[in-house]
């Protein structure tokens, strides 16, 4: 489902010039195993469609060291939303978190609300991950 | 099961299914189930006048929530605009690239001169060894020349030789015409071979042996002599 052999994931779409892009996460995973591409499609193109290219990769589940790993192409980031390509939150959160973009108001507000539960119930493990609500 | 049918009884059953496919139950002998109430189905009566609860945010959460939110759009737009910038600044077209390109044009006009500049040294180098060996070469093939001629008249002279030799040899050849004299020769002289050679080389005569035919009791084999 999350793949296809039709086309390359690395990308290479037809795309017009003028048509509305976006940069947004590829879900590449299977079932209860999330694993995203970050690239650039049309925005009106299948979640899983052919991508005009690939950015990045986001592994959302914690390894053994508890690392969320993501690759980010930042030199083609930065180019495509240079070019007027617009950005999905979930997106827009990561690469605020990695320092591309400014912090996206919605990590701010997931922080303080864990910090809110943590205070209220600290026996309770804070069910809003910083980073998961982003997929 | 039929689907039509689904409907009235779905209300009576806990969990809806229905097949997922039409043909997979005849081809594969299994069926593809899906779990779930299809869309046609109205709302449980228990739902049905149930309105879900709005989840309310704090005041000042949402005055907060908007100033960043305000904040980020515009932090936004200024990193977009600045990028956009950036893109028409390093494009193909634009005076930076056209710079580099006249830069590069440049250096590998600079390169391309200082290629043939080597590549005439170079030549220069080449048409000097080979002008030593072609000269190396001559002098080897005309050396190589006169010893064969050397070597071709010393053959020739040994074949010479030769045939000066089988020459003499010839001589002694007994003819057709003289064939019935010299066998009335050898009839007449006959020669005795039957005896022993001791280390010397000299005669030992036998019993047996003819005596009366030899001139020496003892003589020594003509070629040791």
């Amino acid at each position: 489902m999350s793949g296809s052999l039709l086309f390359p994931a690395s990308g290479g779409a037809k795309f017009a010039r003028k048509s509305v892009k976006a940069i947004r996460f590829a879900y590449h995973g299977c079932a209860n195993r999330p694993f995203y591409h970050i690239v650039v499609m049309e925005k009106k193109a299948p979640r899983n469609g052919h991508v005009i290219e690939q950015l990045g990769s986001y592994d959302p589940m914690a390894n053994v060291h508890g690392e969320k790993l993501c690759a980010i192409n930042v030199e083609r980031v930065t180019h495509w939303i240079g070019e007027g390509t617009t950005v999905s939150t979930p997106c827009a959160i990561l690469f605020g978190l990695a320092g591309l973009l400014p912090i996206h108001p919605r990590s701010y507000m997931t922080a303080w609300r864990n910090r809110r539960q943590q205070r209220e119930n600290p026996q309770k493990e804070s069910k809003i991950n910083s980073n998961a609500d982003a997929s | 099961m039929n689907i039509s049918r689904l409907g009235n009884e779905c209300l009576h059953i806990s969990r809806y299914w229905y097949p997922a496919g039409d043909t997979a139950a005849s081809i594969l002998g299994s069926q593809s189930v899906r779990w779930k109430k299809p869309r046609w189905i109205p709302r449980s009566k228990s739902k049905e006048f149930f309105v879900p609860k709005r989840c309310k945010i704090p005041e000042e959460e949402v005055i907060e929530l908007t100033r960043l939110f305000n904040k980020y759009r515009t932090e936004m737009k200024s990193v977009r605009l600045h990028l956009e910038r950036e893109n028409r600044r390093t494009s193909a077209t634009s005076e930076l690239a056209s710079q580099q390109a006249a830069e590069e044009e440049e250096e590998h006009l600079r390169l391309m001169e200082y290629n043939i500049q080597e590549n005439k040294r170079i030549a220069a180098l080449r048409e000097k060894r080979l002008q030593e060996q072609y000269e190396t070469d001559l002098a080897r093939v005309i050396a190589s020349k006169e010893k064969m001629e050397k070597l071709e008249l010393a053959e020739e002279q040994e074949a010479l030789r030769i045939i000066a030799e089988t020459q003499e040899l010839v001589k002694t050849f007994i003819k057709r015409e003289d064939l019935e004299n010299a066998i009335e020769e050898a009839i007449e002289n006959p020669k005795d071979y039957n005896f022993a050679l001791d280390a010397e080389g000299q005669i030992l005569k036998g019993q047996n042996s003819l005596s009366k035919d030899v001139q020496e009791d003892k003589e020594v084999l003509s070629s040791r002599q």
